[in-house]
């Protein structure tokens, strides 16, 4: 067996064995207290715990599990349903991307909270924050108080491999995939239970709409502030997260929009030092650009070869933009007079919309016209890569709760 | 224009050397701006319009790693005559360097006219530590069959010591050294191959075979799978000397995407850039240019690559220039160590499957 065990309350000795027992546990209610409890205490311990200050993205997850946004969850969720019960789909099948460490655990929990039985598999490449998060769960697991919270979930690693894929596939009532497209691709041709349901979240991209003449009249440390999100929103995964802005939409006139640029990249270029930038990291950077000018994607370059960030001047936004770009600081740049003006450069694969500069009905507007599938959230800067139960539209609580319709008081059993 | 080989490869100093090379190096990037659109597009975005350069440094560059995703050329396709690819491990995508029999001619005269500079002029009996299975297909060579026939140039009546498993033959050694009387043999393989299957291959079977004196070994293609077993270059050359008698090794930097201008490691242990080449080294974070005895990225410039715009090419290696014209050696130009490669980085966008090339 090539299935690696990353955690389980017990020895796995047989992967048919441990799904089988898996299936065959008495589940957990959608937020059983035993759940909330477990996840309540990682989240405590993890803000005050040193890897919560190594790791920040350790500390966002911990923030967003915060047990006022746990109630927050679960108030919505048995709002939405009304008068029908709610019951955990059943054994849940995780697979998660490499690219964000940390997001597998947003899925694993929110399953675990909605009371399944959760496989959960990470990706082989290593990753710090995650063996941190396994130490300190690992310890928190020895409580006897959390045992039933946890003994249904299984958190494992192999290479793809398909068969082990399709064990997995084949005993559970949801799965969700994230990952590149060929992964999810690949995945959705794997087999389930024909009662089976399945979330696929593949490959997006996504853009920043600023407004020139807004960032012009902040003060300094107001726009210190806006570009210290804007810098976790595209640097905190390396610009590798789905949702870190990868072009820039500038809106105003050709003389505002020299003048915010001028303000905001030089922040931008200081506070950037905060994040690692391997030599690895500045040649995928320069051969992108290199890439983005032989594609006639930008026509010029505003920032010397290799630097953070790089700058491209963009001619319009096409597939061959969002193909080519790989992230680790690198923006190719439009310049538009107003915000409506984007659509007709949206596709499908837009995912997030990052917006600074606008009032509420400006954006309102905007997401009326939104062609077809594109974006799927409009944040403002600073909420790239916090995590949302609505993800590329779908609420991942209907995936891993199931609705008991029940015409409670009718008189009519 | 005047041919690259009436100079010398290392007989000029820099002041008469850089403001050639710069003359050549300005005329080849006016040729691939006039012949390639892509590579006009990408030098006019990040360069600017074109402009002589006034130093080597100056000169504009190419990402190496860019033919691996584009298909550079700088001549109609039906003038290709050869297309050389780079030996990429499993699953990546390999670099396509496109050759016109004038720029092939270029590259093997080159290569001839630097390694007599170290071999001397006439053509030894030639061993080459390798199999001979890649003459099968003549018009797409990988890096491995460029290096063996480029350098197989090099001597005369060729023994191939591998089978197409590697594993040496080394009663036909026997034989064909027999057959040589006491001619100093050239020997050339790749590095790892080298290392594995000659060296530790004859002290594993206690072969003993002395070559004749002045006999010398060139190999090349990097000490990253050495250096995983800490293995030296001072270990290499000991173990050489010790199970083949073998005295004279010279390592050589070179890459698929410049064939021809190699870079020859000395007698005093350093690699030499020739008359037809250069190298600059570069921060790694900045890629500013950077002085004498500072490590960084190494840029390398030659006047060869005609067919496809390949004169100069920003590399992934680390390397530091340890001296210009001041070579115990008394050959001329700068010389210069590799260090080994960056680290690459592991994934683009949500995937956990692909590779950044």
């Amino acid at each position: 067996m090539t299935v690696e065990t990353i955690f389980a309350l017990e020895t796995i000795k047989d992967l048919s064995e441990k799904l089988g027992s898996l299936a065959a546990m008495r589940r957990r209610e959608p937020f059983n207290s035993s759940a909330v409890d477990f996840v309540s205490e990682m989240s405590r311990l993890v803000l005050r715990s040193p890897i919560g200050r190594r790791f920040p993205e350790l500390a966002a997850l911990a923030h967003w599990f915060r047990p006022a946004n746990l109630k927050a969850i679960e108030a919505s969720t048995r709002n939405a349903a009304g008068d029908q019960f709610l019951r955990p789909r059943g054994m849940v099948f995780i697979l998660a991307p490499a690219n964000v460490d940390t997001l597998f655990i947003y899925g694993w929990f929110l399953s675990l909270l909605a009371g399944n039985a959760t496989v959960v598999r990470v990706s082989q490449k290593p990753s710090e924050s995650r063996d941190a998060f396994f130490e300190l769960l690992r310890e928190v697991a020895t409580q006897p108080r959390f045992y039933s919270a946890l003994a249904d979930s299984w958190v494992v690693s192999y290479p793809h491999d398909d068969q082990v894929t399709s064990r997995f596939s084949s005993a559970c009532d949801a799965r969700l995939i994230w990952g590149g497209d060929g992964t999810v691709l690949k995945v959705r041709s794997i087999p389930m239970k024909p009662t089976a349901v399945e979330g696929g979240f593949a490959d997006r991209f996504s853009i920043a709409a600023l407004r020139a003449q807004s960032i012009l009249t902040m003060d300094e440390p107001a726009l210190a502030e806006l570009v210290r999100r804007f810098v976790n929103d595209t640097l905190w995964f390396d610009q590798q997260a789905c949702s870190s802005p990868r072009c820039i939409y500038w809106i105003g006139d050709q003389s505002e929009i020299d003048a915010a640029r001028a303000r905001f990249w030089p922040i931008y270029s200081d506070m950037a030092e905060r994040f690692e930038d391997s030599p690895a990291a500045v040649m995928s950077r320069v051969s992108d650009l290199f890439m983005l000018a032989a594609e006639g994607a930008i026509e010029t370059i505003a920032s010397p070869p290799g630097a953070r960030p790089s700058l491209g001047t963009g001619i319009k936004l096409n597939e061959k933009v969002r193909d080519l770009h790989s992230g680790f600081g690198l923006f190719v740049e439009y310049r538009v007079k107003s915000l409506t003006d984007i659509i007709s450069s949206l596709t499908d694969k837009d995912q997030t919309l990052v917006v600074h500069g606008f009032e509420d009905n400006e954006v309102e507007e905007l997401a009326f016209l939104l062609p077809n599938r594109s974006m799927d959230r409009i944040v403002p800067v600073g909420l790239a890569t916090e995590f949302a139960v609505t993800w590329d539209g779908t609420n991942l609580l209907d995936l891993l709760i199931r609705r008991v319709s029940f015409p409670r008081n009718s008189g009519r059993f | 224009m005047n041919s690259p080989f009436d100079t010398p490869p290392f007989v000029e100093t820099a002041a008469v050397k850089i403001p050639r090379l710069l003359d050549g190096l300005n005329d080849l990037t006016r040729l691939h701006l006039a012949s390639s659109e892509a590579y006009a597009r990408m030098l006019t975005a990040v360069f600017g319009p074109f402009q002589p350069a006034e130093r080597i440094e100056d000169i504009p560059w190419l990402p190496v790693r860019l033919f691996k995703r584009l298909e550079l050329r700088s001549v109609p396709k039906e003038k290709i005559t050869k297309i050389l690819m780079s030996s990429g491990t499993s699953g990546q995508s390999v670099s396509r360097i496109f050759l016109d029999a004038e720029t092939a001619a270029l590259q093997t005269r080159a290569l001839a006219r630097i390694s007599a500079e170290f071999l001397g002029s006439g053509r030894s009996p030639m061993v080459i530590i390798d199999d001979r299975s890649f003459l099968q297909d003549r018009s797409r060579f990988n890096a491995r069959a460029a290096g063996i026939l480029g350098f197989s140039n090099l001597g005369r009546n060729h023994f191939y010591l591998l089978d197409d498993q590697l594993r040496p033959d080394w009663k036909a050694l026997r034989e064909w050294l027999a057959a040589q009387g006491d001619t100093p043999i050239l020997l050339f393989g790749f590095t790892f191959v080298v290392w594995q299957q000659f060296v530790v291959a004859a002290q594993r079977a206690g072969v003993s075979i002395r070559f004749p004196a002045e006999s010398r070994l060139i190999h090349g293609g990097g000490w990253k799978r050495l250096e995983d077993q800490r293995v030296s270059s001072a270990t290499f050359k000991a173990a050489l000397a010790e199970t083949f008698g073998i005295d004279h090794v010279h390592n050589y930097y070179g890459m698929v995407e410049q064939v021809g201008s190699i870079f020859f490691e000395c007698e005093a242990g350093h690699l030499h850039t020739p008359a037809y080449a250069d190298i600059v080294i570069r921060d790694p974070q900045t890629l500013a240019p950077l002085d004498v005895g500072a490590p960084g990225l190494i840029q390398v410039l030659s006047l060869l690559p005609r067919s496809y715009p390949g004169h100069s090419l920003l590399t992934e290696d680390i390397g530091v220039v340890s001296g210009i014209d001041d070579c115990p050696c008394g050959r001329h130009g700068k010389t210069f160590a590799v260090h080994g490669r960056i680290k690459n980085v592991e994934i683009r966008g949500c995937s956990d499957t692909r590779t950044v090339p």
